[in-house]
């Protein structure tokens, strides 16, 4: 049961008891203003019916030529609204939005040990695109999987086609 | 600066030099001059489209908009392309944003809206931004219809990205008023997804109001279906408009069928009928009547998703419809559905959620309202039991996921809660602590469990504890906002004095770096054309500048730094630095935020013990008083110590010579003028009759602090606190010394305000004195009255620092005079007066001599005071813990030896595992706390003896 709208400023004084989740990073007010202003239609939240913040998705649209694609950067869902198939509706959104400027494909980067979100993202039709060494910097460092999801203009699928060897962080465009 | 000042007379114009002095002036806070060097630059090349852009952001940043809708025009006529164009549309907008609304409506509106009209019917009309503002200027004067024929033509197929197109349709439709069109098209929406709350609230909205208006025979129902909804394809219950309470019922009931053959079934049909209740309610028509039985309702909902830890927070909202005298029937189905015998334990995780769901149901009913102390703990007892159990479903859970059985700890701390709220015995928030700090232990990312310590260990007075709570939590940036009232608000009082520090430093970087930067933000918008984004980012920059945390931390900042200088040099130079202008209140008052969230407790209790506006509003007005207490003090101590410097130093102005420093002289984000010179001392004279007049007032027309058994209310505000303290008096008495030294004559008054001075601060030191003593007395429960002791021992402290810093004030007054007294006894005296004159200078350096020892006195007395204190041992002993009722579990682990252990001793003596370690982090705290305070009390002593003539 949700209300999907755009994310605005004043969300940020209330998205504590999705935030304070210790896999969601609060960024520095800069990083989501910078998402807002550029790409606020790729800037959504889900809220319950009694006004609380559910969870929200960020993302954008980058990239030239056939590389034109919609790249998910934060996902979350507060625990207690977890299991409703609220990030499906979210993905939904930004694919639908992805889909609406043309883009070939979706794209999104998540750790390699966090196989909740890796088996969620391959319910959605995602594939393990490559491996991107060392992206998470850490102690120790964490490997990502860049994971992808082909759309219509990308007829024949060529966006989807895994890389077998894996990246460093600085190939990766 | 001068070298910034040097380059700018020469009228740069490359592109790097002008950037790095745009970073200069933004770091000092001066973006005018950056539009002052852009405007010399562009007038001196003024074809330059990419200076002209600079000039054109420049004044984003200091929202000149009508230089900015004359610079994007120049820009346009210099390069004609359409972003310029529209940043001049949108720069007439902004005016209307600032202009009254009449102008806005009548003049500024209707010149953007022709701006666009013009590129449209030039069709120059190319991007989606382009038509979102034009959307928004219609929207702005209320043309719905013309904004709807945007939407519907040939324009409207513009829009792909951030307005959905169905959507704008049916909102635009609704400020139409056009009921029946909204109607249908919510319920195509539904019908393309069920479980859009705000498609429900729309449809339901536009029904009810078709209802009213009594358009609700058929035949219309039939023409209102208009050709591009109609389709074929759609079963025509779909499409007709709901215009009676009998209709709305089976649209429901079709998506509630729908709904039931779907593999997984979706909340929104089940809430929909309950919202549906409500608003049958609330019109004061019968619900019952055509929904049936409110409790059947909720049971329909519980039945599919009482598994869901979503559920308690979907039905909360509802609940008040529930009649008291239907309680106990929703909650006996409740249980029935859960089907647990009595003490019978769930064999599955499922059976587990729907238990802790019943559970948390009651509590938000008030079944845990009636009860007694010795049935609340019985409760506990029982909830630990469950949850004791519940570990064994955890075995997947992740170290990042929440323990599925945390719940049943959390409600069993809440309830713990309550019994403290009962009888006022620390025991049971001991208790608590043991619990939630066990639960962390399985559940490490679990929040809820970390606020909740957080708050117990701030009851009991552990603020060393609470801060490594805090620190698990990693609040930052906004949170840092949001959240500031939790914890930053009342680490001071506890004796954290570097917590203390370490939390305004990060609470003021995030504030003032943010200020800097929304100027950027703002200038991305238009950069990227996101013309909807900027109202909204222009009213987001002045909600944290007014933030009410913002202006407090900024003073209680100002006031640590005076607490905590080392001598009265090291005060003036603070003073200084911070650039505070006695005479010149910079709080904009009338402007000032809450931007806290109070919501962050996740509570389930009853609808009456939730955090209400009345109590947020309230508390908000507390820290609003004490802002005002606390600004005037601020500024009548940076007057006195102007005073004195003055007096010492003969220079003019001692301000100005340190003017071009410039440390951080942002207060909430604004620069202020210079003020009018005003005389020094009348300015002190008046500051000090406000914060007399202030204080009165506090004392005349006390408020009542907000009541404990809000869980999630925040802590009363430090005012009580402070008003408890006699540090105004204090001050008050301190300042009129000031004066007295300043002018001639009335000797008496001044040794009279002198020793009151003294007298208020020895027995405000007694006082505390007198409560550690009962404080650490035998049987005494000591967790209970900690925070209050220290609250009050800290105050004292920062009142002897003040009476410090004034007595050094008094110092640089009256030193001159025993300059000159030893000059003079060399001269001989020449007349009576001047002998007169002599007498009475002596006279006031032996009144401040006094003074000054009678604080150290007291200072040195609440030393000792504190030095017993901190040789009590650690008392815990005293609490007697309700070890018995504890499952063996939790008995093993917080609070026996384990069987390796000694068993002979009494209980208190052999607690091991986590009971020691919450013992010892209950003591470490205290300890550290009485150090840090103790520590300052020693700075004190030589602060004052440096100011002793």
């Amino acid at each position: 049961m949700t209300t999907l709208r755009p994310f605005t400023c004043n969300d940020m004084f209330k998205f504590n008891n999705v935030n304070l989740d210790s896999l969601t990073e609060t960024y520095g007010l800069s990083f989501y203003m910078q998402y807002l202003a550029h790409w606020p239609e790729y800037f959504q939240v889900a809220e319950s019916p009694s006004g609380e913040i559910m969870g929200y998705i960020m993302g954008k649209a980058e990239g030239h030529g056939e590389n034109w694609h919609g790249h998910v950067t934060a996902l979350t869902v507060s625990p207690e609204f977890r299991r409703l198939g609220l990030a499906a509706t979210l993905m939904a959104s930004l694919e639908d939005v992805s889909e609406k400027k043309r883009a070939y494909f979706v794209d999104l980067f998540v750790r390699v040990s966090n196989q909740v979100a890796i088996n969620m993202y391959k319910r959605l039709g995602y594939i393990v695109y490559r491996t991107v060494l060392e992206y998470y910097s850490g102690d120790p460092d964490e490997d990502a999987f860049d994971m992808r999801k082909a759309l219509s203009r990308d007829v024949k699928k060529k966006s989807v086609i895994p890389v077998l060897h894996p990246v460093r962080p600085e190939e990766v465009d | 600066m001068q070298l910034l000042d040097a380059v700018r007379t020469e009228i740069p114009c490359d592109d790097s030099t002008l950037q790095a002095m745009t970073i200069c002036y933004r770091e000092i806070h001066n973006p005018e001059r950056i539009c002052e060097i852009y405007e010399a630059a562009t007038k001196k090349e003024p074809n330059n489209e990419e200076l002209l852009t600079h000039l054109f952001m420049s004044y984003v940043r200091v929202a000149d908009y009508k230089k900015q809708q004359q610079t994007a025009m120049a820009l346009y006529k210099l390069k004609p392309k359409n972003p310029y164009y529209f940043w001049a549309v949108m720069s007439v907008v902004m005016q209307a944003h600032k202009a009254d609304e009449k102008l806005a409506k009548t003049v500024v509106l209707p010149l953007a809206e022709r701006m666009v009209k013009k590129f449209v019917s030039d069709g120059k009309i190319e991007a989606e931004q382009e038509v979102q503002l034009y959307l928004m200027i219609l929207e702005m004067q209320g043309k719905y219809d013309e904004a709807l024929q945007v939407v519907e033509g040939p324009l409207g197929e513009k829009l792909i990205s951030y307005v959905f197109i169905p959507l704008k349709r049916a909102s635009l439709l609704m400020k139409l008023e056009r009921w029946r069109d909204t109607n249908i098209l919510y319920k195509l929406l539904l019908r393309e997804d069920m479980d859009r709350w705000s498609y429900y609230m729309d449809y339901f909205t536009s029904a009810l109001a078709l209802l009213d208006s009594g358009q609700n025979d058929s035949a219309k129902v039939a023409d209102s279906v208009t050709p591009t909804d109609s389709d074929g394809s759609i079963d025509a219950r779909w499409q007709v408009a709901d215009c009676t309470l009998e209709m709305c019922k089976d649209f429901l009931s079709l998506l509630l069928s729908e709904n039931e053959a779907l593999s997984r079934r979706l909340r929104g049909p089940y809430l929909a009928y309950l919202e549906f209740y409500r608003r049958l309610h609330e019109r004061g028509d019968n619900p019952e009547e055509f929904l049936g039985d409110i409790v059947e309702l909720f049971m329909r909902y519980f039945r599919n998703f009482g598994d869901k830890p979503c559920c308690v927070s979907d039905l909360k909202m509802f609940l008040p419809l529930l009649p008291n005298n239907r309680t106990k029937d929703f909650i006996q189905k409740v249980n029935e559905t859960v089907g647990l015998r009595e003490g019978e334990l769930p064999s599955s995780i499922r059976r587990m959620q729907q238990h802790i769901s019943s559970v948390q149901l009651s509590r938000c009913v008030g079944c845990h309202m009636d009860l007694n102390v010795v049935d609340k703990l019985a409760l506990a007892s029982s909830l630990l039991q469950y949850y004791d159990h519940g570990h064994t479903f955890n075995r997947d859970v992740l170290q990042t996921e929440f323990a599925c059985n945390d719940p049943y700890a959390l409600l069993a701390a809440h309830i713990l809660y309550d019994v403290w709220v009962d009888t006022g015995s620390s025991q049971h928030i001991y208790d608590a602590i043991l619990v939630l700090e066990y639960a962390l232990t399985v559940s490490p990312s679990n929040f809820h469990i970390k606020l909740l310590l957080l708050r117990f260990y701030t009851i009991l007075g552990a603020g060393g504890a609470a801060h490594r709570v805090y620190e698990l939590l990693d609040v930052k940036h906004m949170q840092l906002d949001s959240l500031g009232y939790y914890h930053c608000n009342h680490i001071f009082v506890t004796g954290q004095l570097a917590a203390t520090s370490a939390l305004y430093e990060a609470t003021l970087k995030f504030f003032t770096g943010n200020y800097k930067d929304s100027a950027d933000h703002l200038t991305f918008s238009y950069k990227f054309g996101s013309f909807l984004k900027i109202e909204e980012f222009v009213e987001f920059r002045e909600r944290l500048k007014n933030s009410l945390h913002y202006a407090l931390v900024t003073i209680e900042r100002i006031l640590f730094e005076l607490v905590i200088s080392k001598n009265f040099l090291d005060t003036v130079k603070y003073i200084e630095g911070m650039d505070v202008t006695p005479e010149k209140d910079k709080v904009d008052w009338d402007n000032l935020q809450d931007n806290r969230d109070v919501q962050v407790i996740t509570s389930w209790d009853p609808h009456l013990r939730q955090v209400s506006k009345e109590i947020e509003h309230q508390i908000f007005l507390d820290d609003m008083s004490f802002l005002r207490i606390r600004n005037l003090t601020v500024r009548c101590l940076a007057a006195a110590v102007d005073i004195g410097c003055a007096n010492e130093s003969n220079s003019p102005d001692p301000k100005q010579q340190h003017h071009s420093d410039n440390v951080e002289p942002v207060m909430n984000g604004e620069i202020k003028d210079d003020a009018i010179s005003v005389p020094r001392y009348e300015t002190f004279v008046k500051i000090c009759d406000e914060l007399l007049s202030l204080y009165e007032s506090f004392t005349a027309n006390p408020t009542i602090q907000v009541s404990q058994n809000v869980i999630g209310a925040p802590l009363p505000s430090r005012l009580y606190g402070y008003l408890a303290s006699s540090s105004c008096c204090v001050l008050l008495e301190l300042f009129g010394l000031i004066k007295l030294l300043i002018q001639d004559n009335e000797d008496e008054s001044l040794t009279k305000m002198a020793s009151t001075a003294a007298e208020l601060v020895t027995s405000a030191v007694r006082k505390a004195s007198g409560m550690i003593k009962v404080h650490g007395s035998d049987g005494t429960d000591q967790l209970a009255g900690r925070r209050g002791v220290l609250e009050y021992v800290v105050n004292t402290v920062e009142m002897i620092s003040f009476a410090a810093i004034l007595c050094g004030v008094g110092h640089s007054l009256v030193r001159p005079f025993k300059a000159t007294l030893i000059g003079k006894s060399k001269k001989k005296k020449k007349n009576c007066n001047n002998q007169r004159n002599q007498q009475s200078q002596l006279r006031r350096i032996e009144v401040l001599n006094k003074l000054v020892s009678e604080l150290q006195g007291a200072a040195e007395e609440l030393d000792s005071a504190l030095e017993y204190w901190e040789s009590l041992p650690p008392t815990l002993s005293v609490i007697s813990i309700f070890a018995e009722d504890l499952p063996s579990h939790l008995q093993a682990l917080c609070l026996f030896e384990s069987e390796h252990g000694n068993q002979n001793g009494c209980c208190n003596s052999t607690r091991s595992g986590l009971g020691s370690a919450v013992d010892t982090k209950l003591y470490d705290s205290h300890m550290s706390s009485l150090r840090e305070i103790r520590n300052l009390l020693q700075v004190k002593i030589k602060y004052l003896s440096s100011v002793k003539i």
